[in-house]
């Protein structure tokens, strides 16, 4: 590109334009299948202990 | 979601040859529309050119994604049609264009500093390229974080929490650095990814988990401008209506560099705790010296443990992943920017420990050994402040939480607001104008008003609502860093941006301590006798 002074003539529409990236729904397989389910008995625990928490009056 | 499209909108004399290209158009990219297509026009004959330019005219050029079986459900027959699609998706390509011209504009801003030479450009280029990183670090430093510290201090003084919170601001910038290259490499929010990669299931969950979580957060926002605010005598109902129409004229008037340009000479004045911390004459050995020793007054206690996990349940919240990583999306930032997108976080963060620290160096130095300290409210700290700085001290303080609160009711605005745009496919972007995005703007602005209207319910349980949304975080908060995780390791959508395996080691261990503090804390909220 030629230079002019201090400035590089550049324009953005040169740069390859990024798009977002498709998205598709995630093999969830092995450790991450265990993982989900890890948060799934998290959540329920959490839900467990706010209710009982509810019901005994500690909130 | 789009609603139903009204009953009669057939415009006679139309073009059908037109109308029917362009459904052409959007069926080679969208099977649904073939479906919905073939299905309408059995049904209807030759009106289906007819909907399709009406729609054209008054929405703009249209993919329209059609549920068949609601479609056959709810379709009348011969003349008039009424589509109401459920699950109807509709992407509003002139709305996209206009985003992506304004982003364009930002973006030759940006390209056009970085061809230039010479220290200042570099300077103008880093202080165009901030942003999101300052602004989520500092909205950090919100009401309830400004409350925190100030308690922290003024119950345990110089000590433990000195060191603690330097430790805090590491964690804070590990995991907010993932969501910059997350939102750079994908150019997507982080609701829309949960949504893509991982169902409904954990979109939904997602979702209703931030917005319930926003709504309370702002709840303490506004708490913290009345408070604020009520030190110079200006009524609450007042404080938290003006509060709320600078919220929304900001959003709905501003494109995003201006809107975050705002916002940045907002969270400028975050920093207005460090000159009065300078001012209390700390003794700086005593602070220096807690690095060595992480004293603990009192020993380790469950008060103390409730503290510690208060401090960093502040530390980082699940809108700070949501924010951040829409805000680069926004932005517009671009791969090459990511290094930018690291400096800009590292700035927030050191700007965030800094404030953080002189706030409990100024109430542990000033407030801390007085009778009942420990037990202070934000309203009797400020007064105490006031009889050891003055009248100004007390000011400053005062104003220092009013803007803590307002720069963090910006950000969960904007984080409502982008989490729906991102779960319901709307156009989301605060470049959009209001009229065109009216759905993306009015999730954020009715959080706001419905927060702004709580504060000012005589006696509402504001303790309780404030304990809720700790509860919430520590339900939520694993749940939002897991997902972080398992995208920054998809090397499908991260290529060579993914983890690396340092990254992951720093990650997985915050995952595990914000995990297990997360499960304690809610376990100490629920069963205090536990502890």
């Amino acid at each position: 590109m030629k230079k002019t002074g201090n400035v590089v003539p550049f324009s953005v529409d040169q740069e390859p334009q990024e798009l977002p990236v498709t998205l598709t729904r995630a093999k969830v397989t092995g450790l991450v299948k265990g993982v989900f389910w890890g948060l799934r008995l998290y959540i329920v625990v959490m839900l467990v202990l706010v209710i009982v928490g509810f019901a005994r009056g500690s909130i | 979601m789009a609603g139903p499209f009204a009953l009669g909108r057939i415009v006679p004399k139309l073009n059908q040859g037109d109308a029917k290209r362009t459904l052409s158009m959007g069926m080679r990219n969208d099977p649904w529309l073939f479906f919905g297509w073939g299905s309408l026009h059995v049904l209807t004959g030759k009106r289906v050119g007819v909907w399709a330019k009406a729609l054209n005219d008054y929405h703009g050029p249209f993919r329209l994604s059609l549920q068949v079986h609601s479609l056959l459900h709810t379709l009348r027959p011969f003349q008039e049609v009424s589509i109401m699609a459920r699950n109807a998706i509709i992407h509003p390509l002139d709305n996209t264009d206009l985003d992506a011209k304004i982003r364009q504009q930002d973006q030759e801003r940006v390209v056009k500093l970085a061809a230039r030479r010479g220290v200042f450009s570099r300077l103008m280029l880093a202080l165009v390229l901030i942003g999101p990183g300052v602004l989520t670090m500092i909205a950090d430093n919100d009401a309830g974080g400004v409350i925190t510290y100030a308690q922290t201090g003024a119950t345990y003084g110089l000590g433990f929490f000195v060191p603690a919170l330097l430790i805090a601001g590491l964690i804070a910038y590990v995991v907010q650095e993932m969501t910059v290259r997350l939102g750079a490499v994908t150019k997507r929010g982080h609701a829309e990814m949960i949504w893509g990669r991982y169902g409904p299931f954990w979109g939904w969950f997602s979702l209703v988990d931030l917005v319930i979580a926003n709504v309370l957060t702002l709840i303490t926002e506004f708490i913290g401008i009345t408070t604020g605010m009520s030190v110079f005598g200006v009524p609450g109902w007042l404080s938290a209506l003006t509060a709320l129409v600078v919220d929304a004229i900001v959003i709905l008037v501003l494109r995003y560099y201006t809107w975050e340009r705002f916002s940045l000479w907002i969270a400028l004045g975050n920093l207005v705790f460090v000159p009065l911390v300078l001012l209390a004459h700390p003794n700086w050995s005593a602070v220096v010296h807690t690095f060595a020793t992480w004293r603990i007054p009192g020993g380790f206690t469950p008060a103390f443990l409730f503290i510690v996990l208060a401090n960093f349940g502040t530390t980082i919240a699940p809108w700070m992943l949501f924010f951040q990583q829409s805000s680069v999306v926004d932005k517009g930032l671009r791969i090459k920017d990511i290094r930018h997108g690291q400096l800009d976080t590292a700035v927030g963060t050191f700007a965030m420990v800094v404030v953080a620290v002189a706030l409990v160096v100024l109430t542990g130095s000033l407030v801390y050994g007085m009778p009942g300290a420990s037990g202070f409210s934000i309203a009797q700290i400020i007064t105490v402040l006031g009889q050891h700085l003055g009248r100004m001290g007390e000011d400053l303080f005062a104003l220092g939480l009013v803007e803590a609160g307002l720069i963090a009711a910006i950000a969960l605005t904007a984080s409502t607001s982008w989490a729906c745009g991102e779960a319901f496919h709307w156009p989301r972007s605060i470049n959009m104008p209001a009229r065109r995005a009216w759905r993306f703007y009015l999730p954020g602005l009715i959080s706001a008003g419905i927060a702004a209207a709580v504060v000012l319910i005589p006696n509402a349980p504001l303790g309780f609502l404030n304990l809720l949304v700790q509860v919430i975080a520590s339900i939520f908060m694993p749940a939002a860093l897991l997902f972080l995780l398992l995208l920054l390791n998809d090397r499908d959508l991260m290529g060579v941006h993914v983890n690396r395996r340092w990254q992951n080691i720093a990650a997985f261990t915050i995952v595990g301590l914000l995990v297990g503090l997360n499960a304690v804390f809610g376990l100490s909220v629920i069963s205090p006798n536990l502890f």
